[in-house]
């Protein structure tokens, strides 16, 4: 769906289509630097910027403020999408005046969602970007970041990976338990690393995995890179094509789900083998009904 | 309907404060802040602080026996001069945020402002 056919919001100039090659953290500290308003839009997410601070930040693969509410226990989600439905005003207002969340939370579940998604899609090879400019989130302003701030966040956190456990392949590729880890494991692990273990099937790979447990993706892949440091699991070795008893070849998952560049980079939630959580299809239904507001 | 901003400012009214900020441990990045940095600069202290929060968190040595992955409560690092308060915020999902408050060490009661910390931690996350 086209973003403008999906927004009542106005602009007052035509999307730009940016020259590509570069990082989307490249393209948006550009933006920053002169002070400009609208939203940046490329394979690997999506930017909303205000006067060059950066509102909100989409990718796939991540967290959104929803989700986070719903998984913090403040609202259940069917109480969350009725609200979304009814409510004539933002959500994140809508929210506060309900007194179902404090604005403490709210704030901490946006920018917890924001770093998630700022993780996750500035690093990456951006592609094509669009920039809409002038376009204002009607939902209103929860709080706003830098973006030297919030770049070198996600710097600190991509080296806070490779310093655990240097194997940036174990983020995009499925994982298993290793011998080791279908051993059991000890008591010193968090439930959040137990859990990432009980998931790990081969199949799935952590972002799955990060949004099968309702994690923020950076945190899912923290407990990854200290499992797999610590030889619990592992990815399966990449196939050798030079031998003849070669695995047959698959093809590896990109680093994010791919993002049509018209559509807003919030896919529906896919999962190997579903899930059996209704939260899940929950969310679904209140992430479109939010998608149907803007 | 306490948000971070009225939370740092209370903060800053606790005896002997000199600075705070709110901080998430797992990218150093700084939420929020009142008073004066180390040196004038937040962010360069909420990286220092960093380090040593997630020293805390990632060892289980700093958690309770069989308290199954219970993080620790508070850091507190003295110095001549300082008192540097470390809190935890917990807000039932993983925000790795805490509350950094630095404290004139003449003029602060370091166990009434961690208890005051804690309240104002406590708040921050309250609905």
């Amino acid at each position: 769906m086209d973003l403008q056919t999906r927004s009542p919001l106005v602009s007052r100039r035509r999307p730009q289509l940016l020259a590509s090659g570069r990082t989307l953290g490249d393209v948006v500290a550009e933006l920053a630097a002169g002070r400009r308003t609208g939203i940046v839009q490329s394979t690997t997410g999506a930017v909303h910027l205000v006067d060059g601070a950066v509102l909100q930040v989409e990718s796939a693969g991540a967290l959104d403020l929803p989700t986070l509410l719903v998984r913090s226990g403040r609202i259940p989600a069917q109480e969350l999408l009725d609200l979304a439905r009814s409510c004539e005003q933002p959500l994140p207002k809508a929210l506060l005046d309900s007194g179902r969340v404090g604005r403490g939370v709210l704030e901490l579940c946006h920018l917890t969602a924001l770093s998630d998604a700022a993780f996750l899609a500035l690093p990456q090879d951006s592609g094509p970007v669009r920039f809409q400019e002038d376009v204002r989130p009607q939902d209103g302003v929860i709080r706003t970041v830098d973006v030297p701030t919030l770049r070198a966040a996600v710097a600190r956190r991509r080296a806070l990976l490779d310093r655990i456990w240097p194997c940036p392949r174990l983020d995009v590729a499925p994982l298993r338990l290793s011998a080791a880890g279908t051993a059991g494991v000890g008591t010193r692990w968090s439930r959040g690393q137990r859990a990432v273990m009980h998931a790990a099937d081969g199949r799935r790979t952590p972002l799955e995995i990060a949004r099968l447990l309702g994690r923020p993706a950076f945190a899912t892949l923290l407990d990854v890179r200290r499992l797999a440091a610590a030889g619990l699991v592992e990815s399966p070795p990449e196939p050798d094509f030079g031998g003849l008893l070669a695995a047959p070849p698959r093809p590896s998952p990109p680093a994010v789900p791919t993002v049509r560049p018209t559509a807003l980079p919030a896919g529906p939630v896919r999962l190997h083998g579903g899930s059996a959580d209704p939260d899940i299809a929950l969310l679904i239904r209140l992430r479109a009904a939010l998608e149907a507001r803007l | 309907m306490t948000g971070i901003d009225e939370c740092l400012v209370e903060a800053m009214t606790i005896p002997g404060a000199l600075g705070v900020s709110l901080v998430d441990w797992t990218s150093g990045l700084t939420l929020g802040a009142a008073g004066e940095g180390p040196s004038g600069d937040h962010d360069a202290g909420a990286a220092d602080a960093t380090e040593l929060a997630r020293a805390v968190v990632q060892n289980p040595s700093f958690a309770d026996p069989d308290s199954a992955g219970t993080l620790a409560e508070d850091v507190i690092v003295t110095s001549p001069g300082r008192y540097h308060l470390l809190r935890f915020v917990d807000a039932g999902f993983e925000t790795g945020a805490f509350l950094y408050l630095r404290l004139d060490r003449d003029t602060a009661n370091l166990a009434m402002a961690r208890l005051r910390l804690r309240g104002i931690a406590e708040r921050l996350v309250l609905v």
